[in-house]
């Protein structure tokens, strides 16, 4: 598998963003279901570094990189 | 024929001599089913023992017979709108269904008091036009050779005026609908989704071909019908899906009978979701990041409504005049 796990655990991003609660659970329902999907998020976290998303210094910095996650995650066409 | 189907078969004490019960009983075929004192010792305790068969349960309703229609339900503009839970459970198994979420295991109870719906619904049609979506918490349809149910509501429609009555279904049966009494008050609804959703996550379902041999048959014998692309499912390739499965749908399908078509992306209640999440962890439909609106999950607005107007655009050129009607 490609970043994501089963259980949602976000050790992927950590490091990278300042979650709140609420945020880490967002982050890892998306993690869940890039798993079941077998979404490369190894890519996209490389994508969202290669475009200054990735790390983040601050919460509202986080926002955004949560935001475009779930973009790549959830709303791929 | 029931040991196909359940693993045992459940009589409530008071449900024994109901004329039902006893026509179900002879139709599967079973002598000696188990008597109990109310559904739920078997019904609710199914999680609890750790089972994943099946069993049938004969009942009573003992709550309400008619229920009014939920915000995310479609209304098709009937202000009176109600659902009959005159059966609980489905047959078949798709992972995304609300079900999933509302009932603890896979049993199916049949309340074999429908008089008493019936009953209810005189009461009703006095006051008002009543729409009542009969297999909503089930597929009627699929359970037809058990229950005899679509027969009756049929014939309920037939000779009550102010009554319309949907059943909506997956089921392929072509065979029984010659044979119903037909009312343009008795709509059969067929939901119908591309081959890969159907495959991947609405197990034991006939496939699109066999749904639209139905949606025909039903159409021929003289009953207005109409067509469910909901709940629409997001995957990553759900624009060439719902495309191609739109195009089969206007080949296979003549507009002359058709009624209405209906469009839903996925939606379920906050409470519903919780459950199914902790029920099917490997589940992609249970698990996708909804977002919640005043207690109901779905899709993001970007992916709602880049579904819908596309089917919306197809079926505007495929299938024009028809009246569509989108759940919100």
């Amino acid at each position: 598998m490609q970043g994501g796990n089963k259980s949602g655990k976000t050790d992927i991003f950590e490091g990278d963003m300042v979650l709140s609660e609420t945020m880490r659970m967002q982050l890892a329902q998306m993690c869940i279901y890039a798993h079941i999907e077998g979404i490369d998020l190894v890519e996209i976290k490389r994508k969202l570094t290669d475009e200054g998303f990735l790390p983040c210094s601050d919460k509202n910095a986080s926002k955004k990189a949560l935001a475009e996650i779930y973009r790549h995650v959830a709303c791929s066409f | 024929m029931w040991r196909a189907l359940f693993d045992n078969v459940y009589v409530e004490e008071r449900s024994l001599e109901d004329a039902e019960t006893v026509r179900i009983l002879e139709r599967i075929g079973c002598d000696s089913p188990h008597v109990l004192g109310h559904y739920k010792d078997v019904f609710d305790k199914r999680n609890e023992k750790g089972q994943t068969g099946r069993n049938l349960i004969l009942a009573h309703n003992p709550g309400k017979h008619l229920y009014e229609g939920a915000p995310v339900c479609q209304s098709f503009g009937n202000e009176h709108f109600y659902y009959s839970p005159g059966v609980m459970n489905c047959i078949y198994d798709c992972e995304y269904c609300f079900l999933k979420g509302m009932y603890p295991g896979a049993d199916i109870c049949i309340f074999t008091d429908i008089t008493e719906t019936f009953s209810e619904i005189d009461e009703l049609v006095k006051r008002h036009p009543v729409y009542v979506c009969a297999s909503y918490n089930t597929d009627l349809t699929a359970l037809e050779s058990i229950t005899g149910y679509v027969r009756r509501w049929c014939e309920k429609a037939s000779e009550t005026p102010d009554l319309s009555v949907e059943l909506r279904s997956k089921c392929g049966r072509t065979d029984i609908y010659e044979d119903l009494p037909v009312s343009d008050r008795a709509i059969f609804a067929f939901t119908l989704s591309p081959d890969e959703i159907a495959e991947r996550f609405e197990k034991g379902t006939p496939g699109l071909d066999a749904r639209i041999g139905a949606l025909n048959a039903a159409m021929n014998a003289g009953f207005p019908v109409r067509i469910c692309f909901d709940p629409m499912i997001y995957v990553r390739n759900w624009r060439d899906i719902y495309s191609s499965m739109i195009g089969r749908v206007a080949a296979g399908v003549s507009l002359s009978g058709l009624k209405d078509i209906s469009i839903g992306t996925f939606r379920i209640s906050d409470q519903y979701l919780k459950n199914m999440r902790k029920k099917y962890p490997d589940s992609a439909v249970a698990q996708y990041p909804y977002v919640n609106e005043e207690g109901y999950y779905q899709y993001p607005d970007e992916v709602r409504l880049e579904m819908e107007e596309l089917v919306k655009r197809e079926l505007a050129e495929k299938f024009p005049n028809v009246p569509v009607f989108d759940w919100k």
